[in-house]
């Protein structure tokens, strides 16, 4: 099985180049590292903004709050004229008495704000959800045009605002990662430019006695290979570690979202996503170094 | 054999090696190529394993141009020419055996074939007994007697040696000469270049005279 012996002796050269260099190995893993663990929370950060927005999305709502003392009657009579407009699939009415406990559930966790929380200081609402999105700045506006209304909580806004943020947020991500991106294909260059230097004399014996040109570039192209397998590995362990705590800080933050991707099927996609991604960078470098100092 | 045919070689700003070089080498020849530093010896020899190409020119080996010879066949050249230099060209942190075996290793030669050619190899060059020795732990004789015995291990049918006593006494400097006569009776042709006028005129063998990049003398 001459291929096979010739693999095993490719493999055995690639592991001597990284460990008689290991600060070579150290210094482009650490690099590598930095940019995948950056790819990372990018990429929850990202997931986080479209959870947020598909949340807002899915639910068209207009919230309408109402003066104190308004009656209950008056509430009810708006809410039926409302359900005959037949631009709402549901016209939900919170009473004073319900709002106080809504706020209790979800504040269940914190005693303190449960504290001198009365149904009086909770104003009462509509919570109107729209056939389509489109119906919603109507729905809004009846209600705006009411002298009973205190406030009308519009999600148009809110979703064009977030859509805006997230726009914003993607594309600094993606100049953040194609920066360090590029720092680490440099570094790659640079360090297999090193590690071609360093062994000169056994890739200049290789040649004289008869080694096929890809013989002696294999181990070389093979080294920004595990470079980003190591890379990309390391930073899903710390994605493994920091996952938890995110989401925990996460959901204090924001309430009733699940904002942060959870269970093994995600973090097997980010570790193969970036390992994907990072051995094609270490071999891009690799590749750049051979070709411009490795002449067979 | 081989058949140096018109071969000039001519460096940027018109420095000229080589001035239309013709030479023939049969099989089984022992070839002193001399001349003063410059002449253009080691540039011929680089030639035959196409580390370098001439301006002009054909040089034959088995029937074909290896100047027109296409780089992924150049490997399969290198395996039928074994070459050692002034320098050995040693790997410091490998052993005798591993230095030897190094060339099997990068053709693919399995673990069993290895065992068995380079001591077979090293016994032939006196150096059996120093199997796991270090090149530096050898004297400079040693140390190309090594790298002879890698060169050879591909059992080439050419064996090219550039100033191969360059950096060695007069005794280990002989010992070289007889182990390159002994090879050359077994059957391989062995072209070497060197200054060393006292060895050539002792060994009765042929010898090219190379001076500015022509051939002055062929005796």
């Amino acid at each position: 099985m001459p291929f096979l012996i010739t693999f095993s002796r490719i493999i055995k050269s690639t592991l001597q180049h990284l460990t008689r260099s290991p600060y070579h190995t150290l210094a482009a893993v650490m690099v590598m590292t930095l940019t995948f663990f950056a790819t990372s929370l990018f990429v929850l950060v990202a997931f986080g903004s479209n959870a947020i927005l598909k949340y807002f999305e899915n639910k068209p709502q207009v919230t309408a709050f109402f003066k104190d003392q308004t009656s209950e009657d008056y509430i009810l009579q708006l809410k039926g004229q409302l359900e005959q407009t037949g631009q709402a699939t549901t016209v939900k009415y919170i009473s004073q008495n319900e709002a106080l406990s809504l706020y209790k559930k979800q504040n269940s966790q914190d005693p303190e704000l449960l504290e001198f929380v009365t149904a009086d200081i909770l104003p009462a609402s509509l919570e109107v959800s729209a056939v389509k999105l489109e119906y919603l700045s109507d729905l809004a506006n009846t209600l705006a045009a009411d002298s009973r209304v205190e406030k009308v909580i519009y999600q148009k806004d809110v979703v064009e605002s977030l859509q805006s943020w997230a726009l914003r947020i993607r594309v600094a991500g993606f100049a953040l990662i194609g920066f360090l991106a590029l720092i680490s294909v440099l570094i790659v260059l640079v360090i297999i430019s090193m590690n071609i230097a360093t062994f000169g004399k056994e890739i200049e014996v290789m040649r004289l006695v008869g080694a096929t040109s890809w013989y002696v570039r294999w181990p070389f192209i093979l080294d920004g290979a595990i470079y980003g397998f190591l890379s990309a590995t390391i930073s899903t362990v710390l994605l493994v570690i920091l996952l938890p705590r995110l989401s925990q800080y996460a959901s204090d933050l924001i309430r009733g979202i699940e904002i942060m991707p959870q269970g093994p099927i995600f973090l097997i996609q980010i570790w193969g996503g970036t390992v994907a991604a990072a051995v094609l960078l270490g071999v891009l470098g690799s590749l750049m170094a051979v070709r411009k100092h490795l002449r067979v | 054999m081989i058949s140096f045919q018109g071969i000039t070689k001519v460096y940027p700003k018109g420095v000229e090696a080589l001035r239309g070089v013709d030479l023939e080498i049969s099989d089984g020849e022992f070839l002193f190529l001399v001349g003063p530093s410059g002449a253009g010896k080691t540039t011929l020899l680089k030639f035959l394993i196409r580390e370098d190409l001439p301006s002009s020119g054909a040089i034959i080996f088995k029937d074909e141009d290896i100047v027109g010879l296409a780089d992924h066949l150049v490997p399969q050249l290198r395996r039928q020419i074994g070459m050692v230099f002034q320098d050995f060209k040693l790997l410091e942190k490998r052993t005798v055996f591993e230095n030897v075996a190094f060339a099997l290793e990068v053709l693919g030669r399995n673990d069993n074939d290895i065992a068995q050619m380079v001591p077979f190899i090293l016994q032939k060059v006196g150096l059996s007994e120093k199997l796991d020795f270090y090149p530096r732990q050898l004297s400079s004789g040693e140390q190309q007697r090594v790298a002879i015995a890698r060169a050879l291990i591909h059992e080439p049918e050419v064996l090219l040696a550039d100033e191969p006593t360059g950096n060695l006494d007069y005794e280990n400097s002989w010992q070289i000469i007889n182990l390159l006569k002994q090879i050359n009776e077994w059957g391989t042709t062995v072209i070497m270049a060197t200054h060393d006028r006292t060895i050539v005129d002792s060994m009765k063998k042929r010898v090219v005279t190379l001076e500015r990049g022509l051939i002055v003398k062929d005796e």
